[in-house]
Order: structure tokens, then sequence, then C-alpha cells
């Protein structure tokens, strides 16, 4: 059987209020024992003591009618079972009642008289300061315990009876307080547990408590995301890793018998005779596809290499003026350009072909995005903003669904016919090589923009 | 004619001296005044004594001594030691402690209740025993149906319920009276008596009278109806029919009187020992009217205390 943590509080409260409601029984129980006691024994005293005043004058004067009638109605009264009145003598004058009976107490008085001392005037100058008393006999009363046995014995079972029902009501008030307040919240975070142990994790635990229990569902959320973010980042590793072992082997088969072509066009137009036009240009042909491969190869052992930047003194702005300077202008036609690069720009250390690659693509891609829309708007900025420095390149193409912007930056992800889906992967890498990040907002429809972000402050202070 | 001169001044100038050589040996006397105890009635007396000597023009050096609080034998002792020309008793145990112990000295006393007591060479005073015959007066005077008195009394008594025997009997009333030992036979003496008696004279036995013996007899006086004559206007309040009490006051005076004989030089033995002269009594109405008595407006008038009106 499995005793879940609301099962062991409960429990635990139990065991609790049952200890306290036992000594507290067990306490009042003696309290209310020895206040009968004391009750008792005060009323037996004065009992006897009044019966002794009482007692004073039959026993005086031996008048033995009036000790019965005090004896019998002493005897009448409750508890007592046991009357002996006795002189100074030690003569019975009274005796009744049963002596021997278990659970009893027995009180004694002294019975005295008092007489005048013996100086005569005190008899007629009626003064009591000259007084004597003397002792004329003893009484002897035996009080029975029985009734306190039985009220002390209904008290008990009273006292049981409130303690047990007590008990039971605090502990069935325990268990629903507790199922409500603790249970039930534990129940719903195991079940919520449960679904995102089942691999979902979109789930978010709402929990409306804002005790431990609401800060543990608020916790498990913030994990659920860690957890998301982590998982989508070892995908991405994996996917990576995998990939550019793929590249690698690829790449490195490849380029081997692309040597081996490249040499051997080398020697055909060394060897080969100009006569025919058609040779050389052939020739040219296989030379540029040739040309095309080693660099589709260089690009791809790019990537599957670890990336090494050569870290120079970089001015931002002259890299993105080279790298667009390096771009054929056949590639800008039709297209609206514009550069704004602000001149607060600091320069900072970086690997400068990295980022002018960074930049190559980002422009040939933005280019690429508005070949089949009217009215093409590229945009590159340059701006300080706090302690980094962004680059932003704009355009007005067709736009990346809202689906597709996350998986933008992972290595072959493409939507064009023709390419590798490498170029925006390549350059994320550079950025994050750079210590940046890439982030792109875009809307279907009305265009794109990626903007780098490069910290600037640090380099600045190595500059320093 | 100068010679008659001459001695008309001698003789003037000798009753001068000899006038105030009497009043410089009185206002020098010192009193040593011993008190058995501290109740009232002693200090009442007391200032009685010492009144009667200031309106006499007397001032008494005095050393007072109370056996309530001074230990008897330093009282002897310092006595002893002033040697006064007179000794005042307050009560029976003052006296019987001095009349053993202070020799010579001679001794005056009051507030005592045994005459007997009164017995030595140097001792007199004035007792608190009022005389029988004022009460069997008062009784026949006012219980004129009463024939036969009741007594009850111990061996502590007995000479003094002789001469009460012997008054009542001149008087012409039967005495019927009982000894017992001690109080606790007071209500079998009572039983035998009570049918034959119309009033009871209480005599002032402490070995038969105590609270719960008095009590009884004043309960057998209103269920049998007798008239109880008590002690004193305690009794009286506490259930007696009537009560002969004295003034103590007047007893200190009285006693004061006598030792200003003794002071002025007449031995004790020529001065008898005196009875108060001044007496009052007090009654219960409601007693009586229990018992069937009926009293005259003027012997209530004439009661110094009523109870039960």
């Amino acid at each position: 059987m499995r005793i879940n943590i609301t099962h062991k509080i409960i429990f635990l409260f139990i065991l609790l209020i049952s200890t306290l409601s036992i000594i507290i029984g067990f306490f009042s129980f003696n309290y209310g024992k020895q206040a009968l006691m004391i009750e008792f024994d005060d009323r037996a005293k004065a009992l006897v003591k009044s019966l002794a005043l009482n007692c004073e004058y039959p026993v005086l004067f031996d008048n033995k009618d009036m000790l019965s009638s005090i004896g019998a109605n002493v005897l009448s009264l409750k508890d007592v079972i046991f009357c002996e009145i006795r002189n100074e003598k030690g003569q019975v004058l009274f005796k009744k009642g049963i002596k021997n009976k278990p659970y009893n107490h027995e009180y004694t008085a002294v019975i005295q008289t008092e007489k005048v001392n013996d100086v005569e005037e005190g008899l007629v100058l009626g003064n009591g300061q000259i007084r004597k008393f003397e002792k004329i006999g003893r009484i002897q009363l035996i009080l029975s315990l029985d009734n306190i046995r039985d009220r002390l014995l209904s008290i008990q079972r009273a006292l049981i009876l409130i303690i047990s029902l007590g008990i039971i009501v605090a502990s069935m008030a325990i268990t629903l307080l507790l199922r409500f307040v603790l249970g039930n919240p534990i129940d719903k975070l195991v079940t919520d547990t449960r679904i995102v142990s089942m691999g979902n994790l979109d789930y978010k635990i709402v929990m409306n408590t804002k005790d431990e229990i609401g800060s543990l569902a608020i916790a498990f959320n913030e994990m659920l995301n860690a957890l998301k973010i982590t998982q989508n980042k070892l995908i991405k590793t994996e996917k990576m890793t995998a990939v550019v072992q793929i590249v690698s082997e690829a790449a490195h088969e490849i380029r081997n018998p692309l040597m081996v072509i490249s040499s051997g066009i080398y020697l055909l137009k060394k060897v080969i005779c100009e006569e025919n036009p058609i040779v050389p240009k052939t020739i040219k042909q296989i030379e540029d596809a040739v040309s095309r491969m080693s660099l589709f190869i260089e690009d791809l052992l790019h990537f599957s290499r670890p990336i090494e930047l050569k870290m120079d003194k970089v001015k931002i702005n002259e890299v993105i003026k080279v790298a667009i300077s390096e771009l054929s202008e056949g590639l800008f036609f039709g297209v609206d350009m514009k550069q704004e690069l602000a001149d607060n720009i600091p320069e900072i250390l970086a690997d400068s072909n990295r980022l002018k690659q960074v930049v190559v693509n980002l422009v040939k891609n933005a280019v690429e995005a508005m070949k089949e829309v009217v009215g093409k708007k590229l945009e590159v900025r340059s701006e300080k903003e706090g302690n980094f420095i962004k680059i932003s390149v704009s355009d007005t193409g067709k736009g990346i669904p809202a689906e597709e912007i996350a998986s933008v930056f992972d290595p072959f992800h493409t939507t064009k016919k023709k390419g590798m889906g490498l170029g925006l992967s390549i350059c994320n890498r550079f950025v994050e090589a750079h210590g940046g990040r890439i982030e792109v907002e875009s809307e279907v429809g009305k265009g794109t923009r990626f903007v780098v972000w490069l910290a600037g402050e640090t380099i600045k202070e190595e500059e320093k | 004619m100068p010679k008659k001169i001459c001695q008309i001044i001698c003789l003037f100038i000798t009753l001068l001296l000899f006038h105030n050589m009497t009043c410089f040996a009185l206002e020098k006397t010192t009193v040593s005044v011993v008190f058995s105890s501290d109740m009232e009635a002693y200090h009442q007396a007391w200032e009685g004594f010492n009144e009667f000597f200031k309106k006499n023009g007397v001032n008494l050096s005095v050393s007072t001594y109370n056996l309530a609080n001074d230990d008897p034998e330093t009282v002897i002792l310092r006595i002893k030691k002033e040697k006064p020309p007179i000794v005042f008793a307050l009560g029976t145990r003052a006296l019987k402690l001095l009349k053993m112990r202070v020799g010579e000295i001679p001794i005056i006393v009051c507030m005592v209740i045994n005459q007997d007591e009164i017995n030595g060479a140097n001792i007199t005073g004035v007792t608190l025993s009022i005389p029988t015959m004022i009460k069997l007066q008062w009784i026949n005077e006012n219980l004129s149906q009463t024939k036969r008195i009741g007594l009850i009394y111990s061996i502590e008594t007995a000479e003094l319920v002789a001469k009460i025997s012997q008054d009542c009997k001149k008087s012409g009333y039967e005495v019927v009276a009982q000894k017992i030992n001690s109080g606790e036979e007071i209500t079998w003496a009572l039983q035998k008596i009570a049918s034959r008696i119309d009033c009871f004279l209480m005599v002032p036995d402490a070995r038969i009278y105590f609270p719960k013996s008095i009590e009884y007899l004043l309960m057998e006086g209103l269920k049998r109806k007798f008239a109880v004559i008590g002690l004193s206007s305690f009794y009286t309040k506490a259930g007696a029919f009537v009560s002969f009490d004295c003034d103590y006051q007047d007893i200190g005076r009285q006693t004061a009187a006598m030792a200003m004989k003794i002071l002025n030089g007449q031995s004790p033995t020529d001065i008898p020992s005196e009875s108060p002269r001044k007496t009052t009594f007090s009654l219960n109405l409601l007693v009586a009217e229990k018992i069937g008595i009926k009293i005259p407006p003027v012997v209530i008038k004439e009661a110094k205390e009523v109870f039960g009106r």
C-alpha cells in the first residue's frame, strides 16, 4: 500500500492531537480528582467539627437519647458510613454503621467544653479572657469514597468520550483541510508532471495557490521552459554534428576528384590547340563549374571545421562597405539600395573576413528574397545601441512564415530552388563565434529584417 | 497680754505645722497596685479608688502590676523592695499571691467573691458578694409566691451555701439544696430539685458553673418555669430572670476609704471586711413572661438594665 505525503501529515497531526488530548485529559482528570477529594475532605472535616460541637452538650450531660438522634442524623448524611462517640473515659456513648468497608476515610475530632478558670470572680464579672477548654470526649466518623469513585468513573468516561469525539472531529477537519490545501494541489502537480513526462514540454502547470506549492509550480514551469530550450539546442547540436560529419566526409570524397579534374583541365588548356573555338569555351565552362564546386566544397569544409577567428581591430562600417563593393553590381539590378552607417561605431576586435562573409550572405539572401516582388528596397544600417553594435539588413521581400522563423538558421534549411541552405547557418555560427547573436523579424508579404548584435563595450575595454 | 499673744501665735504655728506634716505625709504616700487580670471591672474599681484619694487631696505615687503580664515572683520582689505603706489587690489571684508573700505590709483588697479569702491579720477590703439578705428582700417584695429556693453547690461553696441557707430560713424560705461534685452532674441534680423549687439562686462556684452547665440551667429554668437568680447582668442577658450587681467604681471608692484609715495609722485588723454598699439589679422581661411572672413597672424602672423588652 502506498502512503502519500498527505496521509503521513494527517497521521502525524492525528497522533499529535491524540497525544495532546490524552495528556490534557489525564491532567484534567487528576485535577478533577484532586478537587473532589479536597471538597470531600473539607466537607468531612466541617462535618466532624460541627458534630463535635453538637455533641458537647449530650456528651457532657451523658444524654444518650440526644447522641443517638445526632448519630442517626449524621449516618443519614451522604457518604457517612460509621459514627462512634466516646466520652473522656473511653466509654462508647454511640456507635453505629459499617467500619470495615474498603475505600473510606476516617475523621476524628475532640469534643470539648469550655470551663471557667479557678478565679471565681470570672463567673460574676463575665470575663471571656479567663477561659479554658476541657476535653470531654472523642468522635470518629468514617466516610465512604464510593460516591467519589462513582463520580470519578463518570468523569473518566465523559473525558474519554469527549477526547475520542474531539480526536475524530479534529482528524476529520484536518483530513479535509489537508486534502484541500495540500492533497489536491499535489495530486494536480503529479498529474501535470505525468503529462509533461509523456513528452508534452509545451504544457503549463496552472496552480492558483500562492503558497510553496504555487511556487513549486512556477519553478516547474520555468524548469520546463529551460528544458525545452536545452532540448532544442541539443537537437540542433545533434543535427549539426551529424550534418558536419556527413559534410566533412562528402567534401573530402568530392574534393579529390575535383583536384584531378582541375589538373586535367589545366593540362588540356596547355595541350589542346585553339583551332576549334568550341573547345576552349567548353573547357572554360568546365573550369567554371569545377571552380564553383570547389567553392561549395570549401563552404562545406568551413562549415564542418571548428571556427578559428583571426581577431583584429575592425571598423564595422568599413567591413560593410567592402562586403557590398565585392558583390557584383548586377546583383543589385532593380533594387533600391540604401546604406545608413552611423558615425559613432567604435572599432572592435573581430575577424573582418568572417563578418564580411556574414554581410555578404545576408545581403545576397535579401536580394534573393526580393527576386519576384515589385518595389525592391534594401537597407543596410549600422548603429550603436547601448554597449552593442547593431548591423541590420532589411528587405521588402516575400517574408518568412512565422512557423519557419525558428528554423531559418538550421543547416540545409532553404526555400530556394538553388543552394544548400547553409548560408544563414554559417552566418549564425560566425556571429555566435564573436559572442553575438542574429535576430530575425519578418512579416509575410512585407519583408524581413536580420539584425546582427555584436558586443561593442567589451571589445572597447580590451582595446584599452 | 504679750504673753497671751505669744501663746496664741505658738499654738497657731504648732497647729499649722501639724496640719502640714499630716498633708505632707499623705501626699508622699506610695501604693502598690496589683491587678489579677485585665478585666474591665478591675479597672473601674481602680478608677474609683484613685478618684477617692484625689478628692481628698492626696496624689498617690503608684506602682502598678498586672498578673496578666507580669511575673508573680518579680512583682513580689519589687513590692518587697519598695516596701509601700499599703498594697492594693484587685481580685482573688492578686490577693492569693500577696497574702502569703508580702509579710507585714497591709493589704487592702476588693473584687473578691469569697469573703473567707480576706482572713489575715494585715488584710481587709470589700468583697463582691452581695449580702443574701438583700436578694431575699427583693424576692420577698417582687416574687411573693416564692416559698422554696433551690441551690446547687459543690464542696467549694458548701460554707457559703450554709450561710445562705441560714439567711433563707431566717427570712422564712425553705431551701432545697443539692450538693454535686462537678458541673456534669447538674442535669440530674436539677431533675431532682426542679419540681420542688420556685426559684433558683446561683452561687459563684466555678466547679459547677461553666458555659454549658449555665446554658442547661437557664434552659431548664424556662422549661420548668422557675426563676433563676443569676450572678450578674451577663446571666440576665443570657436568660436568667434577675441578677444582682455591684457598682465596681463604688467598690473602689469604698476600698479607698478603708485604705485611708490604714494610712492614717489604723490597723487592718481593726477594720472588718465589707460587702458592697451599692447594689443594682437587672431584669429579663422575656424570661419573666415565659415563666409567668408579672413585674410591676416601678420595679422595671428601678432596674439598672432591662433585657427582652
